[in-house]
């Protein structure tokens, strides 16, 4: 419709009315008298002001009215039913779909002919959607496992919850929610029911066994009779033990599927069999179904039934299931009540130790011993939004080549338009293009998915007990979906240009890039990346950093410094606080004292991140002595030469020394923030302090130290003291040695190991472990979020460096003209290299800004995944820009190159 | 076959401009003759479910103005007739009696 000159400025609305409408003369009329009445319109308010938009608005109106819908709708209706009276008159109606797939096996055989004429940008196409997508089916395969769906081999897992135990006055007068429940309390909450189905008792811990002629620790879940029956997994051989929750007859033991293929091998005889677990004889009496760890990820290894006698002074977990309908607010004010009533009929006195009053509040499965979406899950939720991030990126880069592509190829669209293809036809082949593409990309994801989910796994989360593959069916189905999800949409682009191609000007064209539309398309999908790249790279810079800060948080304990227990399969032998013990540590430290570059060691009650206890500190004269938000005092009782093997610094005074521990003296070393806390203006050394009641004697304070963290990474400053070994008496007992080899390797701490086994020949098993190692649950997150983010950042950053050089090299092309000119002018090389850096680096600048902005706009999700890092870090984002920038300029070389070179003469010559 | 009160009057319309039926023209008259100003699109509707419904056939043909463009020319069918006879009948009936004057 050209002759409308009145309604220019409604083109694009009214060209699409017009591709809607079936091409018949009653159609044409239509839009002919749509046209007649908007000039007609126009005519009457053209003397008026603002009458000429007034018209306008009105046609607007008009044209997207639902009776212009409806009439659209008619009139395709009506070419439908005319198609199909033609299809049956030609006797073929039965099989359109016969005709559609044949049309479509002919659109994928032209394909492959097509990509087969091109490797290159094949190969390139597929493994960029084959990272993009294999990351995602890695990093699904993870967060599925770790939060979505539940925990394997359980029933209806949806209907778990975990119990917890809400106290109102924990550390500084904060409520603390604790997953570990007093016996009497758990037990009151189980025997009421309340409108739960079923409460079960549980906890973890690890034992020794001997299974041939090596000791393995393995860790085994002591649970009650009713822990099978509430989750609901059923048996790979033999039965589980249960029923009444508290009486077991026997010492039935259930093995994992894994320790029955590893130390059973896999025979069906293993039931029946005996197995040793901390001196203890238990019957095998059935294995767990593959990959059940009971409700949670982590990996155990035996279960055996709670012994109630022994249950009685230890805190368990508690889990329920309240069936789908059941209100949760009355279970657990149930549960709340029961757990009251414990409270108040037991004896105060004794109260501490057997019920604690407190609210039950529940949280899923899935949530960690604090009752939150644990750090692991949070995590995972965010790589997963990143890996999507990812994806976007190789789409957009995808499209990028496409369109590249589509210009390569405008001769060959033009030609099958000229030959009467239909334009339908030509989105249609172009789309069969794009999918089988993305399909291919989903094949050659399925390697790379199964390669990152294995390092996934295996080095970042250890600790949790994964099924056999990294890939499923499940899985597979789901990237076969997103694969032609994905060639769907990088097919809609080209397609749309194809169809736009002007039939005349593209055959009379000698050379047209597609027009300024199009390179527009391009620079935009480029600044699109470089801004999700931007976003990417700075999530990483936050995660290292934090990874980085955690690392070097001062915890008062040396990253050389290594902890040594001795364990037998007899839990006498070493019980704490025996006779057996201290004898045992003792030719222990003999034993490493007399190697060569082991002086620095020493023995210890209490540890930090294995061992605290607490004792009461009085000081003359005052009634009370200030709370610190970390909670405290912590006591270690220690032997001469502790705070050199741990490296905890001497500030002023002496250390404990082995003459005390022998002369059993009344000194004490105090920590930095204890001595600061009790003494802020006087000297702390010579000072007096009671521990356990204001009647005890007086233990002198000869030495203040450095602040040792206890619990973690993350931890207020709390109040710390040292006494000589012996000096707690009974109060507290179960020993370690702690050792700081001089510069030492593994190799040397092997010849430790060998030297403790021939002075104590009793000991089974002797542990060696880095007392830092204690907190690798802790930094897990943080490393698990550098690391993935780092290799995510790292593909995007690449990819996104290709899609700028495709663009800065397209614009070359397109511009080749002007630079002939600019150079024919006297314009240097200098000047036309600076020309298409300055292209490109504004790209980078453009997405650099926008991908910072965004992260900051998301800082509300981000910034609780971090430690002590701001998400405004300057640091990371000079280096966020100065790397991309970079980057992009790094693109822009070898186009600029080639720009440079252009010979105006040819150039010239081809215009004319 | 019961007629819709446009539908009525549009084929009306069409009967009193007899070889002159065509889109424009048609909804002059419904606007000049019976008051009714209704929108391009409505009667494209009405023209075109009247064709489907088989109460219209139209052929193309020139307009009877000079340099006019060809256009849709309509005409009633049998059917039709016999519609707006049923309809007028009916509207008889339910006046019979009303009328004051």
């Amino acid at each position: 419709m050209t002759e409308g000159g009145g309604a220019q400025g409604l083109g694009p609305l009214r060209d699409l009315l017009l591709a809607w409408l079936p091409e018949d003369d009653w159609s044409r009329e239509f839009v002919t008298e749509l046209e007649h009445e908007y000039e007609r319109r126009a005519e009457r308010l053209g003397g008026r002001p603002g009458g000429g938009w007034r018209a306008r608005a009105w046609h607007l109106a008009r044209l997207a009215s639902p009776r212009t819908l409806h009439f659209i709708w008619l009139m395709r209706r009506r070419a439908r039913r005319a198609h199909h009276r033609e299809a049956v008159m030609r006797g073929r109606s039965a099989d359109r779909a016969g005709v559609w797939l044949g049309g479509f096996l002919q659109d994928v055989r032209q394909t492959l002919r097509g990509l087969r004429r091109e490797p290159r940008f094949a190969v390139f196409v597929v493994l960029t959607l084959a990272l993009g997508l294999g990351a995602n089916s890695a990093m699904y395969g993870v967060a599925d496992r770790l939060f979505l769906s539940g925990p394997p081999e359980v029933r209806a897992p949806e209907e778990l919850v975990r119990l917890y135990l809400r106290l109102p006055n924990g550390v500084a007068g904060q409520g603390r929610t604790a997953a570990w429940i007093p016996y009497r309390t758990a037990l009151a909450i189980q025997e009421g029911g309340g409108g739960f189905t079923g409460v079960t008792l549980y906890r973890y811990d690890e034992r020794l066994s001997r299974a041939g002629d090596a000791v393995r620790t393995l860790r085994v879940s002591a649970v009650d009779g009713r822990y099978f029956g509430v989750l609901g997994p059923v048996p790979a051989a033999g039965r589980f033990f249960g029923g009444d929750p508290t009486r077991i007859e026997g010492s039935p033991a259930v093995i994992s599927h894994e320790l029955w293929l590893d130390a059973f091998g896999g025979r069906p005889g293993a039931v029946g069999e005996a197995i040793e677990l901390a001196g203890e004889t238990f019957t095998v009496v059935g294995v767990a179904p593959e990959g059940f760890s009971g409700p949670h990820v982590e990996r155990v290894d035996a279960w055996v039934p709670l012994v109630v006698e022994r249950a009685g002074n230890r805190n368990w977990q508690t889990l329920a299931r309240l069936p789908p309908g059941r209100p949760h607010d009355a279970a657990l004010a149930a549960a709340t009540a029961e757990a009251d009533a414990i409270h108040h009929r037991t004896d105060p006195g004794r109260s501490f130790q057997w019920a604690v009053p407190g609210t039950i509040i529940a949280a899923p499965v899935s949530a960690d011993d604090e009752g939150t979406t644990s750090a692991e899950a949070s995590v995972a939720r965010l790589l997963l939004a990143v890996m999507g991030l990812v994806l976007l990126i190789a789409a957009a880069n995808v499209v990028n080549l496409l369109l590249a592509r589509m210009t390569r190829r405008h001769g060959e669209v033009v030609v099958r338009l000229a030959l009467g293809i239909g334009r339908r036809r030509l989105a249609r082949l172009l789309l069969t293009e794009s999918v089988s593409l993305a399909l291919l990309g989903g094949l050659a994801s399925v390697p790379v998915a199964w390669v990152a989910g294995r390092v996934l796994r295996g080095v970042l989360l250890p600790q949790v007990a994964w099924s056999a593959s990294p890939l499923d069916l499940r899985l597979l189905a789901m990237t076969g979906v997103a694969a032609v999800a994905v060639g769907v949409v990088v097919g809609l682009l080209p397609a749309r240009q194809a169809g736009r191609t002007e039939l005349t000007s593209g055959l009379a064209a000698e050379r047209i890039g597609g027009g300024r539309g199009r390179g527009r398309s391009q620079a935009f999908l480029a600044v699109a990346q470089v801004t999700l790249s931007a976003a990417l790279l700075m999530c990483a810079g936050l995660f290292l950093r934090s990874f980085w800060t955690m690392r070097m948080t001062d915890l008062g304990v040396e990253g050389d410094a290594w902890a040594v227990t001795l364990r037998s399969l007899d839990d006498d032998r070493f019980a704490p606080g025996s006779d057996g013990e201290l004898d045992g540590y003792q030719r222990a430290l003999s034993a490493a004292r007399s190697l060569d570059g082991f002086q620095r060691s020493s023995l210890s009650v209490g540890l930090p991140f294995l061992y605290t206890f607490g004792w009461g500190v009085f000081l003359p004269g005052r009634d009370s002595i200030p709370e610190l938000p970390g909670g405290g005092p912590f006591v270690s009782a220690v032997s001469g030469g502790y705070f050199e093997a741990l490296g905890t610094p001497v500030l002023r005074g002496n250390p404990i020394t082995d003459e005390h521990v022998v002369g059993q003296e009344r000194v004490m070393v105090v920590g930095e923030t204890m001595a600061r806390s009790l003494w802020p203006r006087v000297d702390a050394m010579g000072q007096c302090v009671r521990l356990g009641g204001a009647d005890q004697p007086c233990f002198t304070v000869i030495g203040v130290v450095g602040d040792a963290h206890r619990f973690g990474y993350r931890e207020p400053p709390s109040m710390q003291l040292y006494v000589p070994r012996g000096m707690q008496g009974n109060r507290f007992s179960g020993m370690t040695m702690v050792v700081r080899p001089d510069g030492a390797g593994t190799g040397s701490l092997d010849r430790l190991r060998s030297a403790i086994r021939t002075a104590v020949p009793e000991a089974d098993m002797v542990e060696v472990f880095r007392i830092r190692s204690l907190l690798e649950p802790e930094i897990r997150p943080w490393r698990l979020g550098a690391v993935v983010l780092g290799v995510a950042a790292g593909l995007a950053l690449l990819v996104s460096v290709i899609g700028v050089y495709g663009v800065v090299s397209y614009l070359v092309a397109q511009r080749r003209r002007e630079i002939g000119v600019r150079i024919a002018l006297g314009a240097s090389a200098r000047a036309i290299r600076v020309l298409v850096l300055r292209s490109g680096t504004l790209s980078g600048a453009l997405g650099v800004g926008a991908g910072v902005a965004l992260v900051l706009a998301a800082s509300r999700w981000i910034e609780p995944l971090l430690y002590e890092t701001a998400v405004s870090d300057v640091l990371v984002i000079a280096g966020v820009a100065g790397t991309l920038v970079g980057a992009a300029l790094l693109a822009c070389l070898l186009p600029a190159r080639q720009a440079a070179r252009v010979d105006p003469v040819t150039c010239l010559r081809g215009q004319g | 076959m019961s007629l819709g009160d446009l539908q009525n009057l549009t084929l009306l319309a069409v009967a009193r401009l007899g070889p002159g039926a065509y889109a424009r023209e048609i909804r002059r008259v419904l606007a000049d003759v019976a008051g009714r100003e209704v929108s391009v699109s409505t009667v494209f509707v009405t023209l075109t479910r009247l064709e489907d419904q088989g109460l219209l056939t139209s052929s193309r043909g020139t307009p009877p103005e000079r340099g006019g463009r060809a256009t849709r020319i309509f005409a009633l069918t049998e059917a039709a007739w016999q519609a707006l006879r049923e309809a007028r009948a009916a509207s008889e009936l339910m006046w019979e009696g009303l009328e004051s004057g």
